[in-house]
């Protein structure tokens, strides 16, 4: 199932570090990788079209994981 | 014949134990060398000591602060480091190493101490009283088991947990540690680290080497090479690591590989799975690998989840395996860890934030892992993935002991935890692990099955979906309360005769005791703090968002009901509501002054006794009166 979010990119340093993705209602979404590198940057607000990965664990475990299917940029940070 | 055969086998024993025996002065390793100046030394000794200090990079310290005035000094190896030291194997004279950003030696050879020792004495024999190499005696004959790695100093976390007092008993042989996660690199400070044959499910082949740096990380809290004078130690170092590479090197992987790594694991001898990785979703496939794992005898260890959440996430989360929530330096829960149901028990995973927003090295978990150009470091990460291997290493510690059932485990892990006596939102499970009096009570062997069940149900463990903790709330202090409430009130209606009411009832429930069953319940994924506040009495509110069960000083008085009954007299019904109330706030204050006198801010019992027993008196003159003039209206 497909899912939109409005957020704000975030890089979190538990463990060895990832990726996600914070919507505006607060909701921490880990980005599945390997993602676009003009997304992942820290501060970056974002719409995104993804997909929850429920399928997938990861060591960071800070939230669900999300695969990114497409993305547009709403403001730098 | 038969006393010349006893002689000689007496003589042969002797001659066997004697050339086994090292002696303590064969164990001869220095690290250091110890130096005491005449009392009347020139100036000049000072310049030498500091010219063969700079030579081969030592550092000169006063033996300890007693030492000044003796003129005792020992040269050792200089270990100033910053964070992240890297050993570099830089090639120092007479191949020792040195680690770049950590001007420490790892340690001189034998040799090489001999060599610096005899320039010691030449040139400083003529100022010196003594010049001795500094003997580190093994520690294993004296009785203490402190490990001889450089960093170990660093790992608060293995002091935390008791280890050097475990490692008295056990150090974990024989016992097979499945690591699924990113895989497992050989780092230096595992090459003396047993490994057993592992695979790759990323890449379906046999090489199950790590491309990321979690997984040799975890794998190093576990089975570090220790007491091999180099790096860290780990917890269970005579283990062996199964390495089971299911993460991706960007640390992602699948229910299905992970399933299949479980599967793997069980059917190839290991004893324990320790699985730092999670996620939100549950999955058939890998509760039925899970199942079969465990029902082959396997202990089952996971993470419980880095987002602060009030559930842990999967695999923690089944029941079969056990969910491990992280603390700090300072053993509070760290900020990241997930908390609630599926959390069996508490060790150190780790918090490195610093002030103003900087990284904290020292406040995380310190291993050899790789970086990611596959170099070896030596790195602190952060995370609930670092508290489940310590978790997973003591089981491996307990299970060398000859306690292999995972029911068993976890029975020793839990009973011999370090409890928390207030933690209801149940952010540490049974408590802190504590290797010390895991493996003592491991040692004493015995453990009743129908025990252990009886402290499931009574912990209320065994439901999947929700569970009552009795632990949160004093049953008997809740009981005490309620009967107290009528009594008071029924002693109150023979002096006035008024009629017992809905209204009246419902104040004299709220007021002392409220839904108090709620304040133990836990859902999964809920917050917890709603059930708290339902299952609070007035006297209660004050700390439902905190916590603790300890009582807050403006809730637990007569201010509220005091309150009630100025903005409720008025009203037919609710005043009755507010009489209520006030007598079971009197009943209630006075219950927790007799039996459970814990507030916030007054830390002196006899004062909160005393602040608790004014106010019940205030709360009984308030009821009274209200329901002397109330009594004559009905």
């Amino acid at each position: 199932m497909d899912i939109e979010i409005r957020g704000t990119i975030k890089q979190s340093d538990l463990g060895i570090g990832t990726w996600t993705l914070v919507s505006d209602a607060n909701v921490t979404y880990e980005i599945m990788q390997p993602a676009d590198s003009r997304l992942l940057q820290e501060g970056l607000k974002v719409k995104v079209r993804g997909k929850l990965r429920s399928d997938v664990m990861t060591m960071a475990m800070v939230g669900q994981v999300l695969q990114i299917l497409d993305y547009s940029i709403l403001a730098e940070s | 014949m038969k006393k010349l055969l006893a002689v000689i086998l007496f003589f042969g024993a002797l001659f066997w134990v004697l050339s086994n025996y090292a002696g303590l002065g064969a164990k001869g390793e220095f690290n250091a060398i110890a130096i005491e100046l005449k009392s009347t030394y020139s100036p000049d000794a000072l310049e030498v000591l500091e010219k063969i200090k700079n030579k081969y990079d030592l550092e000169i310290n006063p033996n300890s602060v007693f030492s000044q005035n003796l003129n005792l000094f020992t040269l050792s190896p200089n270990s100033k480091c910053t964070s992240n030291a890297e050993p570099t194997k830089e090639k120092l004279p007479e191949g020792t190493l040195r680690w770049s950003g950590c001007t420490r030696l790892t340690g001189y050879s034998d040799e090489y101490w001999q060599k610096i020792l005899a320039e010691v004495r030449q040139e400083l024999g003529k100022y010196a009283q003594a010049i001795e190499p500094n003997y580190e005696y093994k520690l294993d004959f004296i009785g203490s088991t402190r490990p001889n790695d450089p960093l170990y100093s660093r790992q608060w976390n293995l002091t935390n947990i008791n280890i050097e007092k475990a490692w008295e008993k056990s150090k974990g042989k024989g016992v097979v540690v499945a690591v699924i996660d990113t895989g497992v690199s050989r780092v230096e400070d595992l090459q003396k680290t047993e490994f057993v044959k592992g695979y790759d499910f990323v890449n379906d082949d046999d090489d199950a080497s790590d491309d990321n740096g979690h997984g040799t990380h975890v794998a190093g809290t576990i089975a570090q090479s220790t007491n091999n004078n180099l790096g860290v130690a780990g917890i269970a170092y005579e283990a062996k690591i199964m390495p089971l590479k299911v993460l991706n090197s960007f640390g992602a992987g699948t229910i299905t590989d992970i399933a299949e790594a479980i599967r793997f694991a069980a059917d190839h001898g290991a004893n324990i799975i320790n699985m730092s990785l999670g996620g939100a979703g549950e999955s058939a496939i890998l509760k039925e690998a899970i199942d079969y794992a465990y029902n082959k005898g396997v202990t089952i260890i996971a993470a419980a989840g880095n987002s602060n959440y009030p559930a842990a996430f999967y695999p923690a989360r089944y029941p079969k395996v056990i969910g491990v929530s992280a603390t700090s330096a300072t053993g509070e829960k760290a900020f990241y860890s997930n908390y609630g149901a599926g959390v069996d028990i508490s060790a150190p995973g780790g918090d490195m934030r610093g002030a103003d927003g900087t990284k904290n090295e020292a406040g995380g978990i310190l291993q050899n892992t790789i970086n990611r150009e596959g170099k070896s470091i030596y790195a602190s990460f952060q995370g609930t993935s670092m508290a489940s291997p310590h978790v997973a290493g003591v089981a491996a510690l307990i299970e060398s002991m000859g306690i292999n059932k995972p029911e068993e485990v976890l029975n020793v892990l839990k009973q011999s935890v370090v409890k928390i006596p207030d933690d209801p939102q149940n952010f540490y499970g049974a408590g802190r692990i504590d290797a010390a009096s895991a493996v003592q009570l491991a040692s004493k062997g015995k453990l009743d099955f129908l025990d252990f069940f009886r402290w499931l149900r009574d912990n209320g463990y065994l439901s999947p979906r929700f569970w009552i903790d009795g632990g949160v709330m004093s049953i008997p202090l809740k009981l005490v309360i309620v009967v107290g409430s009528y009594l008071l009130a029924w002693l109150l209606r023979n002096w006035f005769p008024f009629s017992w009411n809905w209204s009246f009832t419902n104040g004299l429930f709220f007021g002392g005791t409220g839904l108090f069953i709620l304040r133990g319940f836990y859902v999964f994924d809920l917050p917890q703090t709603p059930f708290r506040l339902l299952g609070s009495s007035i006297v209660e509110l004050g700390n439902v968002f905190s916590n603790t069960n300890a009582l807050n000083p403006i809730t637990a008085s007569v201010l509220l009901p005091f309150l009630m009954l100025i903005f409720l007299l008025g009203h037919a019904r609710w005043k009755w509501f507010a009489i209520g109330s006030a007598i079971s706030v009197c009943v209630a204050l006075t219950a927790h002054a007799i039996f459970a006198p814990e507030m916030m801010w007054i830390t002196d019992v006899w004062q909160a006794r005393a602040y608790l027993g004014v106010n019940a008196a205030l709360c009984f003159g308030l009821a009274y009166l209200s329901a002397k003039s109330e009594s004559g209206a009905v």
